[in-house]
């Protein structure tokens, strides 16, 4: 009886060693689209941060933690993902705040435009890279599209099953751990595609509603309590990027404006300080405008640096020896990829 | 002995089997919702081209002239994107997912193109009342018809149309 219990258990320990190694090797590395692999990274870099920001595209490709260390000293980090939607924002933060109590939130308000979960593809970008808490669950249960199961949140293989028969070299190479394709959570991207003068006139195309969604508003509340709550002041920001396809309506503008007036907040809208951040956008952007590029997001974060240091009080830490340490890694690092990044791009 | 290692081994077979069955019974995300309306609802005509919202953009494009310009914005990180095909008397906007290419809004500039119902910019706010009746949602300067997903606007200034939207309602 003993002997058939041990075997048993052996066997049910062999297969889930098994389908853990099978789950490593199935699901996606994001070599080649590493927006996926940004939420993951943020564990071995926990702690320690002053600033740390949440949103969508627009804090990866806005803000540069390396410049803000450089120039004012700020310690901070970027927790963006692709599309991030606001409620999955928050449960980000929640998570965030178990990890350190960092003095300012920075959240970019575009993604308050969604309402509604978008797609599995965004969401997995996201939600995969957690690790598994109240958080992650709550955030999965308020992402889910209607195609998609918790079940396969919880054991990925169910979804990434048919990925066997299209394995790259990439998928043994990173089964267990990968290389950081971010910097504190900044996406570099040095390429230069400029932005045509018929894209600059375009505006965003009319909507049916322009009212912020409900849910949106309301996890935007959540998300000041929540800071409230933890001692941490909340930021609005709205990137300086306003291409057509992402465009920034004067109404959502008006609804930020009153959000903010009405909770005490700072709101800062980018868009119309572009002249005075500096961004030039024939040679800013990598993708005609809608992203900035590293020359553009070095110049923003230089802007803001300053507002944090000088209208939120974020204190400049070049003098803590360990800590500054550890920042300087980060630049030295942070200027090697740009360096890498540029030569690849004149050959 | 034999046979209880033969019956574990059943069992993981099974529990694999189930694993995939549940994971291939997966709904496929098809483009259901993007063909909603194609047969009902609002129309723009330009040069006896009919545009209908979710259609397959490939026939309309074809039908139409050469676009001035077209630009694609892709969504960052997934595989869907949006096009804009720019004409002298209106905007395009079409939906692409994969080799799926469907209308989903127009924006109409000038009185070159008209509604199903003859309507173009210029004409008296009296007659869009008279050709569609009640606004179901009167703006501050705007009227709006809604059909099914889509939603048809005349911009109105000094009780003349000014402008003509046509779009489709997505969450």
């Amino acid at each position: 009886m003993k002997k058939r219990i041990l075997i048993a258990v052996c066997a049910l320990l062999a297969m889930a060693i098994l389908l853990g190694l099978l789950q490593a090797l199935l699901m996606p590395k994001y070599r080649t689209n590493p927006e996926g692999a940004l939420i993951g990274e943020y564990y071995a870099e926990s702690g320690g941060h002053d600033v740390i920001f949440v949103g969508d595209c627009e804090v990866y490709e806005s803000f540069i933690p390396a410049v803000l260390w450089k120039e004012y000293g700020i310690s901070s980090y970027v927790r963006g993902s692709a599309q991030q939607l606001v409620w999955q924002s928050y449960y980000l933060l929640e998570e965030t705040f178990r990890y350190e109590k960092p003095r300012a939130v920075v959240f970019n308000v575009l993604s308050l435009k969604y309402g509604t979960p978008q797609s599995e593809a965004f969401n997995r970008m996201t939600l995969d890279g957690m690790k598994w808490s109240t958080s992650k669950v709550s955030a999965i249960l308020a992402s889910m599209t209607e195609e998609e199961s918790f079940v396969e949140y919880v054991f990925p293989l169910l979804r990434f099953h048919s990925r066997i028969t299209s394995l790259t070299a990439d998928d043994f190479r990173y089964a267990f751990s990968a290389p950081a394709v971010s910097l504190c959570g900044y996406l570099m991207q040095t390429g230069v595609k400029p932005m045509s003068e018929e894209l600059a006139s375009l505006e965003g195309p009319r909507l049916s509603d322009y009212t912020l969604p409900k849910t949106a508003m309301d996890y935007l509340e959540k998300m000041r309590v929540l800071c409230e709550e933890n001692g941490c002041e909340l930021i609005l920001v709205k990137s300086p990027t306003n291409s057509w396809g992402y465009w920034w309506y004067d109404q959502w503008e008006e609804q930020i404006v009153e959000y903010a007036a009405n909770h005490g907040l700072t709101y800062y809208n980018l868009i119309p300080l572009c002249e005075e951040i500096g961004i030039d956008w024939s040679k800013d952007t990598y993708d005609e405008g809608v992203h900035l590029n590293v020359y553009g997001a070095e110049k923003t974060s230089r802007y803001f640096g300053k507002l944090l240091t000088e209208q939120h009080g974020i204190l400049d830490r070049r003098n803590e020896s360990a800590l500054a340490s550890r920042w300087t890694e980060r630049v030295t690092a942070y200027e090697t990829q740009k360096k890498i990044m540029e030569e690849g791009n004149e050959r | 002995m034999k046979k209880t290692a033969k019956r574990i081994l059943a069992m993981i077979l099974m529990l694999l089997l189930a694993m995939s069955v549940m994971a291939c019974g997966k709904k496929e995300s098809g483009d259901e919702n993007e063909t909603k309306g194609t047969q009902k609802g609002f129309a723009i005509q330009i040069d006896g081209v009919t545009i209908r919202l979710g259609e397959q953009a490939e026939k309309t494009l074809t039908a139409l002239r050469t676009p001035l310009s077209q630009n694609e914005l892709f969504d960052c990180g997934a595989g869907n994107s949006r096009m804009l095909y720019r004409y002298a008397s209106f905007d395009l906007y079409t939906m692409k997912s994969g080799e799926t290419e469907v209308i989903d809004q127009i924006e109409v500039k000038d009185d070159f193109c008209e509604t199903e119902k003859g309507l173009c910019i210029g004409a008296e706010e009296s007659a869009v009342v008279a050709a569609y009746g009640e606004a179901t949602r009167k703006g501050e300067g705007s009227l709006t018809y809604v059909s099914g997903n889509q939603e048809l606007t005349f911009d109105v200034e000094n009780g003349q149309v000014v402008g003509i939207g046509l779009l489709r309602v997505t969450q």
